[in-house]
């Protein structure tokens, strides 16, 4: 189907006079075709684009997921003194919501029921304890789609919108602050950026160095990881907004580079099996190049925030602008994402790990992070790449009813994902050769993660 | 456990059977044609009326009830659905369908319509009438909205081509608007017949004019004078308030703006588009500065204010009936829904603007025939009776946008409803322009329909979201029409002899332009240059030379 020109206006039970045709990989290259030439602006490039952009909320989603499961699988009735903070905490956040709102100067309904709803799972919780919690981070999970995306899409108003009306009064503050700041050190905050994302891009490298040097990771399954950590040095080259002061991320890209090799060459190697500790590596590369990117966009706002504080900073048209679109519906997938079954899962794990290794651990005099970190994270490993697998397929095929309920895939194609994508082209236009295409590209994008799973995935169980 | 599930099972079985035995007998003595439409309320007095038609028109059978046994026999053959029709016109019948039937009355004869017709909302969709469509298993009446959904469906080959039937059962484009032909005719083939027809106007507050002091706009007016008087009027509408409510229109008819200085999507022979103009640049330029620059039509973001702070839908009548909109653009059809509306004043009639060139549109929510229906001729008379007095005196009854029938819009009842004394400046206007300024829309043979408008679609919203130039939208609009009109030719067979004829009249017509020379009206495919060059006085009734075959004059594709 997906090599042939299959289009129902010329191909089906009711046509004589169309022979389906096999046009090779036709189909494939006109995906990323505009007309007769490869171009990136080809629909299914830039689909594809919205399609990962969306995927970048996993790595925060599973850790979100992780912390909530932490988090409700304390009570928060245990002791007097806890239960008075949990109660103290939830007013004073309340409180300051309820002062932001008032401090923007109207009331709407949506409003006055968002505040209201957070109170009572505030409170609540606090009253009720983990069952309360962990029912209402449950909820985004089995509540019907379409009536979620119509409510976060009154939440979105730019005009009326509570979420606007909160941010409204706080831009002010913000905007009145960088005003009174020299331009200069705010714009300084850049280079900051640049320095973070340099560490961060070292954290992922020493990671891989040590895990190398322990013959953890072999030189040939680094070398994809290694690539991953350094595109968002890349995409900094040749973006418009950093293209001009790129050449001091790379200075401090440079120094890391020296360093991670010298510290590298200065190291024995442990024998290791070759071709080992590509999955981990590769985890890890992709949590430091969305922490790279994360920052790398903060950077420029920072840098960009004197000229735009100068004409007063407005909250955004979120579903409207087409550079707020994407992240609009990639907070609200967060709110959904995030106590969904991934926190079930991590909340069934940290109910198996084995308390021995605890109390090993606050023998040894473990600190709580390291707790964590040595012991908690590691014994949620396979749940860990199992939810980093089933999101990751979840995020190539998903996007497609929130897309249609909430912008149509707009503006402008901006939220338009690869599903979307088919179905418009396979029963809008009834194209559906180039349809099945795009769906079996989908298919391999998904089998590929599958594949990891499966030749990766089995191994971390059995350990 | 095993005891359990055995018992949800059982009461699961005991409730489906009961459900299912609590369904009315439906089954019908006559054949059932199903109708796929929209969910208005007045789509059940239609079919009631196309049973009581038929029985009155003669499309009937008789059926003598002589005897008890076969009284019981025909109640139980005749579903509850057409019991009162059958009564309506036979009053005679109301003692045999009594809920205690009356013996007294036989024997009776019985008129029986041929067929009847059941509404189906829950499928009104052209993506669901598409697939249901091509698996065989679509319904034998579909309403679809203009010729560019239409089109798909004749490209897929599951109309039945009514051309025939329509000359000999008096529904042809004769007994409708002429402007209509290329939203019923595909290469001069009929299709579809209008179950209404709408043209596009202003309907305008008039009440909300004269509270705020001003005068309601004139009939006919320029873009330029659109722009004065709204932001006029929207000055004095939002003065004090800290947000803009109250809006000139409810949003911009795109495919005005530059029709209105007389260009069209395509040229005169369907061949290629012809919108990277400058004309259609400063047409995009003029919308985006009525809603975000001067902003007297709303923009999304205002639109989903509505929505939030006046606790509506989104819904531009609410907002019209509430004051928040001068005008609103569409049709008559609109009348429909605003006689619910309570306390609403004085309408008034407007066109729509334009920039040298006064233009309207026309439309229609027509029924196309599936072609696989197990009752071809049944599905005809139902577009016949779409022709037919009754119907198109219900049409003028309900305000249900134009009757199809445009010798309904000059009567009494249609220009001056009595209970509706608030729309008379509005009936008359919107009927004359139907048969005057309206145009259809512009159709290819060479480019779907649903294709075309995406593509203008896409290329529009990233202007108005400042990622391109307005030259650019056009530029690459034109371009990826164009593109997408070869894609086609190349694919389809059946169309390039067709489109190498038309190339070769486009270059004769490109000759006669250049030498500012008349075109012989029977070259030009587009309905709007052809109304736009009459005109202007550039079409002539001769052809300069013969031409080996001048094909269909429809309109397009």
């Amino acid at each position: 189907m997906a090599f042939t020109n299959w289009d129902l206006t010329l191909h089906n039970a009711y046509k004589d006079d169309g022979n389906l045709e096999f046009i090779g990989l036709g189909n494939l290259v006109e995906m990323f075709s505009v007309g007769d030439q490869f171009s990136w602006d080809a629909k299914f490039i830039v689909y594809l684009g919205n399609t990962l952009f969306f995927m970048l909320a996993i790595p925060v989603s599973v850790l979100g997921s992780l912390y909530f499961a932490m988090l409700l699988s304390k009570d928060p009735r245990a002791g007097g003194g806890r239960a008075m903070g949990w109660i103290v905490g939830s007013l004073g956040l309340f409180v300051g919501c309820v002062l932001l709102t008032a401090a923007g100067l109207a009331w709407s309904a949506m409003t006055v029921l968002f505040l209201s709803v957070m109170g009572v799972m505030l409170l609540g919780g606090s009253v009720l304890g983990n069952t309360f919690y962990r029912t209402i981070f449950y909820t985004p999970s089995f509540v019907a789609g379409v009536p979620t995306f119509l409510v976060w899409k009154k939440l979105y108003s730019r005009e009326t919108g509570p979420v606007n009306r909160a941010l409204d009064p706080a831009l002010d503050v913000v905007a009145g602050g960088v005003m009174s700041v020299s331009p200069v050190l705010v714009q300084g905050l850049l280079f900051v950026g640049y320095a973070v994302m340099a560490l961060l891009l070292g954290w992922g490298l020493g990671k891989m160095r040590q895990a190398y040097l322990d013959g953890e990771l072999d030189r040939r399954a680094a070398v994809l990881p290694v690539i991953v950590l350094m595109i968002p040095f890349v995409v900094a080259s040749q973006w418009l907004m950093t293209a001009a002061t790129w050449w001091v991320l790379a200075v401090m890209v440079l120094f890391v580079l020296l360093y991670q090799l010298r510290r590298l060459g200065s190291g024995e190697r442990f024998p290791g099996r070759r071709s080992s500790g590509f999955d981990e590596a590769l985890v890890i590369a992709l949590l430091s190049l969305v922490g790279q990117f994360v920052v790398l966009g903060l950077a420029v706002v920072a840098y960009r925030l004197p000229a735009m504080a100068a004409d007063g900073l407005e909250p955004p048209s979120w579903l409207n602008d087409p550079n707020f679109a994407k992240p609009a519906l990639m907070i609200m997938g967060l709110w959904a994402a995030i106590g969904s079954n991934n926190m079930l899962l991590y909340l069934a794990a940290l109910t198996n790990i084995p308390e021995d290794l605890y109390e090993a651990a606050d023998i040894d005099g473990a600190t709580r992070f390291q707790r964590f970190w040595s012991v908690t994270w590691p014994q949620l490993a396979p749940t860990t790449f199992f939810i980093l697998v089933m999101s990751t397929i979840a995020g190539l095929q998903g996007g497609f009813e929130m897309a249609r309920v909430m912008t149509n895939g707009g503006p402008a194609g901006a939220t338009t994902t690869l599903s979307y994508h088919v179905y418009e082209e396979g029963f809008v236009t009834g194209r559906l050769g180039l349809a099945s295409a795009v769906a079996w590209v989908l298919f391999l994008l998904v089998f590929s993660v599958t594949l990891f799973n499966w030749k990766f995935g089995n191994r971390y169980v059995n350990e | 456990m095993k005891a359990l599930f055995t018992s949800i099972l059982v009461v699961l079985l005991i409730s489906s059977a009961a459900v299912r035995m609590s369904y009315p007998d439906l089954s019908s003595r006559v054949p059932v044609l199903y109708w796929v439409t929209d969910p208005a309320p007045t789509r059940g007095e239609q079919v009631n009326r196309f049973h009581r038609w038929q029985i009155k028109a003669g499309h009937s059978t008789e059926v003598v009830v002589t005897s008890l046994d076969d009284a019981e026999a025909l109640r139980a053959e005749i579903p509850v659905t057409l019991v009162d029709d059958l009564v309506a016109v036979q009053p005679g019948l109301a003692g045999l369908f009594a809920e205690e039937m009356d013996a007294g009355v036989l024997p009776v004869t019985v008129r029986l319509p041929v067929a009847e017709v059941r509404l189906d909302t829950a499928s009104r969709d052209d993506t669901k009438q598409k697939i249901q469509a091509v698996s065989g298993v679509a319904a034998d009446i579909m309403d679809v909205f203009n010729g560019s959904s239409m089109r798909m469906f004749v490209e897929m080959g599951v109309l039945l081509d009514v051309t025939e039937q329509a000359k000999t059962m008096g529904f042809d484009l004769s007994k409708t608007y002429a402007a209509l032909e290329p939203e019923l005719l595909v290469e001069g083939r009929q299709y579809m017949f209008p179950g209404n027809v709408s043209s596009s106007f202003l309907t305008v507050n008039v009440e909300l004019f004269r509270s705020l002091g001003l005068d309601p706009p004139p009939e006919r007016w320029t873009f330029e004078a659109f722009e004065r008087i709204g932001a006029a009027f929207c000055d004095e509408a939002n003065a004090g308030l800290s947000r803009r409510e109250v809006f000139f229109l409810n949003k911009i008819d795109w495919v005005r703006m530059h029709r209105g200085v007389g260009l069209p999507r395509f040229n005169e022979t369907m061949t290629a588009s012809v919108l990277n103009d400058a004309r259609y640049a400063e047409s995009l330029e003029r919308g985006r500065r009525w809603m975000y620059d001067l902003n007297i039509v709303p923009t999304p973001d205002d639109i989903d204010a509505f929505s939030s702070a006046q606790a509506y839908g989104g819904a531009d009548l609410p907002m019209f009936g509430a004051g928040k909109y001068a005008m609103i653009e569409g049709g008559r059809y609109w009348l429909l829904q605003l006689r619910q509306f309570d306390r609403l004043g004085e309408l008034g009639f407007a066109e729509p603007p334009h920039g040298g060139f006064p233009n309207s549109s026309i439309g229609t929510r027509g029924a196309i025939i599936y072609k696989d229906t197990d009752y071809p001729e049944l599905a005809t008379l139902f577009l016949a009776y779409l022709a037919s007095a009754d119907y198109n005196n219900l049409i003028v009854e309900d305000a249900d946008a134009l009757p199809p029938n445009p010798a309904f819009t000059h009567i009494e009842a249609y220009l001056r409803p009595e209970a509706y004394p608030n729309e008379w400046g509005l009936h008359g206007p919107a009927a004359k322009i139907a048969e005057t300024i309206a145009i259809g829309d512009e159709y290819s043979p060479f480019v779907l329909p649903t294709v075309v408008e995406r593509e203008i679609k896409d290329f529009r919203d990233r202007f108005l979201a400042g990622m391109i130039s307005a030259a650019m939208a056009a530029e690459r609009t034109e371009a990826t029409l164009n593109r997408e009109i070869r894609k086609r030719v190349e694919r389809d067979p059946t169309v390039r002899d067709e489109y190498e004829r038309r190339l070769a009249v486009q270059r004769r017509i490109d000759a006669l332009k250049e030498a500012d020379q008349p075109i012989p009206e029977v070259w030009v495919n587009n309905p709007f240059l052809k109304a736009y060059y009459a005109s202007e006085g550039l079409l002539t009734a001769e052809v300069a030379e013969p031409l080996a075959s001048s094909g269909s004059t429809g309109g397009g594709m």
